[in-house]
C-alpha cells in the first residue's frame, strides 16, 4: 500500500476493492454511464444463470427523476437481493446511500467507482483504491449546512454554492449525507 | 459466591399457570414503584439458590417501556439444575433477588419490517418484541410453532397480532407458512428466531440458503447444544493447578477451587463468565464467541467450553 493510501485508510474516505460478485436469489444492477454499464455487465457474467436479474441504466448524473425510478425498483426487491451499483463515485455514493436508507445492508451492496476502477487496472495495490484526486463530488458547508457537487481533490478548496463560504475538502466522509466535510477555510487549525 | 449484581429486590405480585407446565409470574418493586425500563427481548436474572448463587435468566415478555411490572414465563424442566422447579414453587408474596433486564435480543432499530419466529416456550422473548411492534406500529408478522396442548400466550398473541400471527401445531404446518414466507421478504426485513436448537438451525438455515445476509438474522438460543464427549483435562492457574474430571464443567472446577468467577446462564449463552486464556487450544463449545474470537484462542466460556488437549492455562 502506498503511504497516501495508508494514511487514508484511517480515514472515512470511501475505498474500492475490485467487486466479486456474491451468491443471490436475485440480483438487481443499475448503472450510470456507459462506462459503468460495461462493468456491471462484466460483473454479471459470471452469475449463476438460474439466478434472476434486473437491470437498468440511467445516465451518469443524480437527480431526482434518477432517485425516484431507484426507490421503485428498490421497493420491489426482496430479501436475498444483490444490488449492483456501478458509477461516478459522487453518484454511486448518493445511490448507495438511498439504498440503505430504504434498509440495505453493506453485504447486500456490491458498488463499482469507475473513476476506482480505471485506477486500480494499472495500480499494484488494486485491492484499495481511493479516488482522492480532482474528481467531482458532493461537499456537506458546514457553514450553511448544505450540500453541494463540485469538482475538487481531497485537500483541495471549493467555494460554497449556497453561502459562497471558502471550503476544504475535508477528508471526513458522511455515508448517509453521501458527502465529503467542507471545513470554511481559517477554521481549519487542526490540520 | 458470585460477581454478579443480583441487587434488585422484587416481590411477586402474582404466580399464574399458563399450561400445565409453564407459569407467569409477575414481579413488582417492593414499594409498587416502576422498574427501569428495558429493550424487547430482555431477559431478567432470577436468583434462584444462595451461597454459592445461582441464577436463571427468563425473557421479559412486556415492551419494556417504564414498566409497573416484570413479568417472565417458566418452563418447568424436569431433570434441570433446579431453578425451573424453584420458580413453579414461589408464591404470591415471595421476595427474589434479580438481577436488572440485560439486552441480548433487541429488535434492529433500522430493519423496515421485522420477521418473528417462535417455538415453543421460545415465544417469550418475542411476544415482547411484538408488544414492541404493535404499540409502535411497526411492520411485522410472527410465526409461532407449539405443541398442541401447550400454547403460552396463544390467546393474547391473536388479541395482539390479529393477522399478523400465524400459529402451526408441528413443523410442517410452519413451513407451509413460513418457507414461502422467508422467501418472499422485502429488502430490510429483520428475521428473529428463538425455540429449541434443531427449529433455529433449520430456519436459519434455510434464511442462509435464501441469502438473506448474516447482519439480518438474529437468533436466541436457550444454551448451547449437546456438548458431545467430554474428557479430563488439566487447568493451569498462577500458583496452582486444577483437574476437571469427565464429569464436571471447568466452571464447576474453578468453582471448587474456591474461585470466584461471575457466571450467570451456565448454557454458553449469556457470556457472563467470559475468562481470558493464557496458553492451550480451547474446544470452544459457547454460542456467544464469535468465529474470530475462537479462532485466537484468547477467550474461553468456561461454563461449557473445555481444553481441547490435556491442559489449558488461564489468566485469572
Amino acid at each position: 500500500m502506498s503511504a497516501a493510501n495508508a494514511r487514508l485508510a484511517w480515514t472515512s474516505v470511501p475505498r474500492w476493492a475490485a467487486p466479486a460478485l456474491p451468491a443471490a436469489a436475485s440480483y438487481l444492477a443499475c448503472w450510470f454511464g456507459d462506462e459503468a454499464g460495461r462493468r456491471a455487465q462484466a460483473l454479471l457474467a459470471g452469475a449463476d444463470p438460474a439466478v434472476p436479474i434486473a437491470a437498468a441504466g440511467f445516465a451518469a448524473r443524480w437527480d431526482a427523476q434518477t432517485e425516484t425510478e431507484l426507490r421503485r425498483l428498490i421497493d420491489g426487491c426482496r430479501t436475498g437481493v444483490r444490488i449492483i451499483l456501478a458509477g461516478p463515485e459522487s453518484v454511486v455514493l448518493q445511490a448507495i446511500a438511498l439504498v440503505k436508507a430504504l434498509g440495505a445492508t453493506a453485504e447486500e451492496i456490491v458498488s463499482i467507482a469507475t473513476e476506482a476502477a480505471s485506477d486500480a487496472s494499472d495500480a499494484s495495490d488494486a485491492s484499495d483504491v481511493y479516488v482522492s484526486g480532482v474528481a467531482a463530488r458532493r461537499v456537506f458547508c458546514a457553514a450553511c449546512r448544505r450540500s453541494f457537487d463540485a469538482v475538487a481533490a481531497i485537500g483541495g478548496h471549493v467555494a460554497c454554492l449556497g453561502c459562497a463560504a471558502e471550503l476544504i475538502v475535508d477528508y471526513r466522509f458522511s455515508g448517509p449525507h453521501a458527502a465529503y466535510f467542507g471545513w470554511p477555510t481559517g477554521l481549519d487549525l487542526h490540520r | 459466591m458470585s460477581a454478579l449484581r443480583a441487587d434488585l429486590r422484587l416481590v411477586v405480585a402474582e404466580a399464574t399457570p399458563l399450561t400445565d407446565e409453564v407459569r407467569q409470574l409477575t414481579l413488582v418493586a417492593p414499594d409498587r414503584s416502576r422498574l427501569p425500563s428495558y429493550p424487547p427481548g430482555s431477559h431478567l436474572g432470577l436468583t434462584w439458590r444462595h451461597g454459592p448463587d445461582r441464577v436463571n435468566s427468563y425473557s421479559l415478555t412486556g415492551d419494556g417501556d417504564s414498566p409497573s411490572d416484570y413479568k417472565v414465563s417458566v418452563l418447568r424442566v424436569p431433570g434441570g439444575s433446579g431453578g425451573s422447579a424453584w420458580v413453579h414453587e414461589l408464591k404470591s408474596g415471595s421476595t427474589v433477588q434479580a438481577v436488572a433486564p440485560r439486552s441480548n435480543f433487541a429488535p434492529a432499530a433500522r430493519a423496515r419490517r421485522h420477521l418473528l419466529v417462535a417455538g415453543g416456550i421460545g415465544i417469550t422473548p418475542l411476544l415482547s418484541h411484538a408488544r414492541w411492534h404493535a404499540r409502535w406500529r411497526h411492520e411485522f408478522a410472527l410465526h409461532y410453532v407449539h405443541r398442541p396442548e401447550s400454547a403460552p400466550h396463544l390467546d393474547e398473541l391473536g388479541d395482539l397480532c390479529g393477522d399478523r400471527l400465524t400459529a402451526s401445531q408441528d413443523r410442517a404446518a410452519l413451513w407451509a407458512d413460513l418457507g414461502p414466507a422467508l422467501a418472499s421478504q422485502p429488502l430490510g426485513t429483520q428475521l428473529y428466531v428463538c425455540g429449541p436448537h434443531p427449529m433455529i438451525d433449520a430456519v436459519t438455515g434455510a434464511a442462509r440458503a435464501l441469502h438473506w445476509p448474516e447482519s439480518r438474522i438474529s437468533v436466541e438460543p436457550f444454551g448451547a447444544p449437546d456438548e458431545g464427549p467430554r474428557a479430563p483435562f488439566r487447568v493451569a492457574l498462577p500458583g496452582s493447578t486444577v483437574n476437571v474430571s469427565a464429569e464436571e464443567t471447568l466452571l464447576e472446577a474453578l468453582e471448587r477451587a474456591g474461585l470466584d468467577v461471575p457466571s450467570m446462564c451456565r448454557q454458553g449463552v449469556c457470556g457472563e463468565c467470559r475468562t481470558p486464556v493464557r496458553s492451550g487450544r480451547v474446544d470452544h463449545r459457547d454460542l456467544v464467541l464469535s468465529a474470530a474470537e475462537k479462532a485466537s484462542g484468547e477467550w474461553v466460556m468456561p461454563c461449557v467450553s473445555r481444553a481441547a488437549d490435556d491442559e489449558l492455562e488461564l489468566q485469572l
